[in-house]
């Protein structure tokens, strides 16, 4: 919708002073009814004062957000600054309230004094109930002059961007990661080297440091003994979210999930955990290109990428994928959040591990999904029915399956997969 | 609370100021049944309806049309006197003009405590003056200058003084929005 170049135009107010008190004196004169023009008094003396009273200033207003990025649930505030309101007295804007913002006031619309303490402006808050990309802030907004004579607008206020940042469900993992091949990190490696895990008490070689001497060891066999450790290094995880289907109805941060709200949380919970830990990250959305994938890193900064990544994902399949051309760091663990419920999950899921990588799949699926009429839910419990029969082939081909339940969710499918890892195994290549 | 529901809403100084503007409107009604000899069921009727109108639409011109309708019914039901019903219906009328042009804005809206204080106290400005033309024409009909080719041209001066300013002001503020 597009806004009439705004000026200062009468108000309906001033009309209607104006043109009820003309009438009113005119009727007085012609008829000789002077009581006429005494109940017209107010009018035309409020059509006087207002009428000379009109303002000059071109009034604009710009907004900006204290915070640009917040996490789900949280609020911040916009600023709206005013300029050039000479004559101009009330400000009032009228905020759009895109579906998951809150805004304060509730109804979106704020008031402000331009003659007393909000000369400069208003302060709004504005709040995220869900994690994404949205603009905010922006809408219409109205100058009116003095004695309520004159306004200017509705006015467009343009809006910003405003980036919500999931909010990772609490997530925690004391299971080690299976294939530790990185430089530095915490988890204890196959071979020897600096560490504080015990490997072994072997004898004494070049090299080896004082304090590694095993004195007891050394005192019974008459050599020299010293304890070697296992190396520690980190890990990659590289998080799959599928954004190729969405399923549910969302409810913002208190409410009901989707899957995607499952997925997007999760992964956020996910890397944030391992890169808290020291190990490496990397993410891809599963049925587009955008947002573009994020490569492995470490620290805050990555994890604030990863999150950013994170919020921009939007469901809908646009791409075709290519799971096979996909570069993924060689021992990585990749952890797929999906409902399961497309051929394109299914496909990314079996054709990385057929790479030999250790691919988890998590089910993002929410519990109760909505449906209308029976004929719907038929439906859906058909899907379900084929959907278990294709998690089974996946858990069979030793692809685990395992619900999203918060902290511990990957303990167990971790340890088993750290366990397999040291095991011999068949890959087709 | 879903925030997109209570954003149609009119807000609680809304509520009360629209409904100021149909109690005023009745009042005026009420007001010239009380002091007319006949009541003009005729121009009243639609004057009721354009009250409850002008409180939900405040920011139309509905409002004005009841304020002219208001102007008929009196004209038409009460005999030219100046006495305290014609000055209680030229408050009301106020009331009603005020009420509605503070409640004009996007539902939701609420005016800064400064802004209603300062309409207070030109709505108390506009009652001083508005009793003092009713005094004046109380002391002018007392010294029976109503009626005379004085006061025909003195009024008619006035008249279109008035509205050749009104249409200067409006027509320059049209030629700008133009």
């Amino acid at each position: 919708m597009s806004l009439a170049p705004p000026v200062w135009r009468p108000t309906q107010a001033l009309l209607r002073a104006g043109v009820a008190s003309a009438v009113a004196a005119l009727a007085a004169v012609v008829l000789g009814r002077p009581d006429l023009l005494v109940l017209a008094a107010p009018l035309l003396l409020h059509a006087s004062v207002a009428a000379v009273r009109r303002p000059a200033g071109r009034p604009t207003a710009r907004m900006r957000l204290e915070h640009p990025a917040i996490r789900e649930g949280e609020a911040t505030r916009a600023h709206v600054v005013v300029e050039d309101v000479a004559g101009g007295e009330t400000f009032v804007l009228a905020q759009s309230r895109p579906q998951w913002t809150v805004t304060d006031p509730a109804s979106g619309v704020a008031t402000a004094d331009l003659t007393g303490a909000d000369r400069g402006g208003v302060v709004l808050g504005v709040g995220s109930q869900r994690w994404g990309r949205r603009r905010v802030g922006g809408g219409s907004f109205a100058v009116t002059s003095a004695w309520a004579g004159y306004r200017w607008g509705p006015s467009t206020l343009p809006d910003a961007w405003l980036t919500t940042l999931p909010l990772p469900g609490s997530f925690d993992s004391r299971a080690p990661a299976p294939h530790p091949l990185g430089v530095v990190g915490r988890h204890p490696a196959r071979r020897p080297g600096e560490g504080t895990e015990l490997h072994s008490v072997r004898p004494f070689a070049a090299g080896d440091r004082l304090r590694r001497v095993r004195w007891p060891v050394s005192l019974r066999t008459g050599t020299l003994h010293v304890t070697s450790t296992v190396a520690e290094q980190d890990s990659s995880v590289l998080l799959l979210v599928d954004n190729g289907v969405q399923v549910g109805t969302s409810g913002g941060i208190g409410g009901a999930s989707t899957s995607l709200d499952t997925a997007v949380r999760a992964a956020g919970a996910v890397a944030e955990h391992t890169l808290r830990r020291g190990d490496r990250v990397a993410l891809r959305v599963l049925a587009s290109s955008r947002p573009a994938p994020v490569p492995p890193g470490t620290g805050n900064r990555h994890l604030r990428r990863v999150l950013d990544t994170l919020a921009a994902v939007t469901p809908g399949r646009t791409d075709s994928p290519v799971p096979a051309s996909w570069q993924v760091p060689a021992g990585a663990v990749v952890l797929v959040f999906t409902p399961m419920l497309s051929d394109l999950a299914l496909a990314a899921t079996s054709t990385l591990a057929r790479r030999g990588l250790s691919v988890v799949v998590v089910d993002t699926l929410p519990d109760d999904v909505p449906l209308d009429d029976e004929r719907s839910r038929l439906a859906w419990r058909l899907r379900l029915v084929e959907r278990r029969g294709l998690l089974l082939r996946l858990t069979r081909a030793g692809i685990p399956v395992v619900p999203w339940s918060g902290p511990g969710t990957l303990d167990e499918v971790l340890r088993r997969l750290a366990r397999r890892s040291s095991m011999p195994r068949l890959v087709r290549r | 609370m879903n925030p997109a529901a209570s954003g149609n809403r009119p807000s609680r100084q809304q509520v009360v100021l629209r409904a100021v503007v149909t109690l005023a409107g009745w009042g005026v009604l009420g007001t010239a049944a009380l002091a007319g000899t006949q009541f003009p069921w005729l121009f009243a009727a639609p004057g009721v309806v354009l009250a409850v109108l002008a409180g939900l639409l405040p920011d139309t011109g509905v409002a004005l049309f009841l304020v002219l309708d208001l102007l008929l019914v009196w004209g038409v039901a009460v005999p030219l006197r100046i006495d305290l019903p014609l000055l209680a219906a030229a408050l009301l009328v106020l009331a009603l003009h005020l009420a509605a042009t503070l409640a004009a804005g996007p539902p939701g809206a609420v005016l800064p405590a400064s802004v209603v204080r300062r309409w207070g106290l030109r709505g108390v400005t506009l009652a001083a003056g508005t009793t003092l033309a009713w005094l004046v024409a109380r002391v002018a009909a007392g010294a029976s200058l109503t009626g005379t080719a004085a006061t025909m041209a003195a009024g008619l001066l006035l008249v279109i003084g008035w509205c050749v300013l009104l249409t200067v002001r409006l027509a320059v503020a049209g030629g700008d929005a133009g």
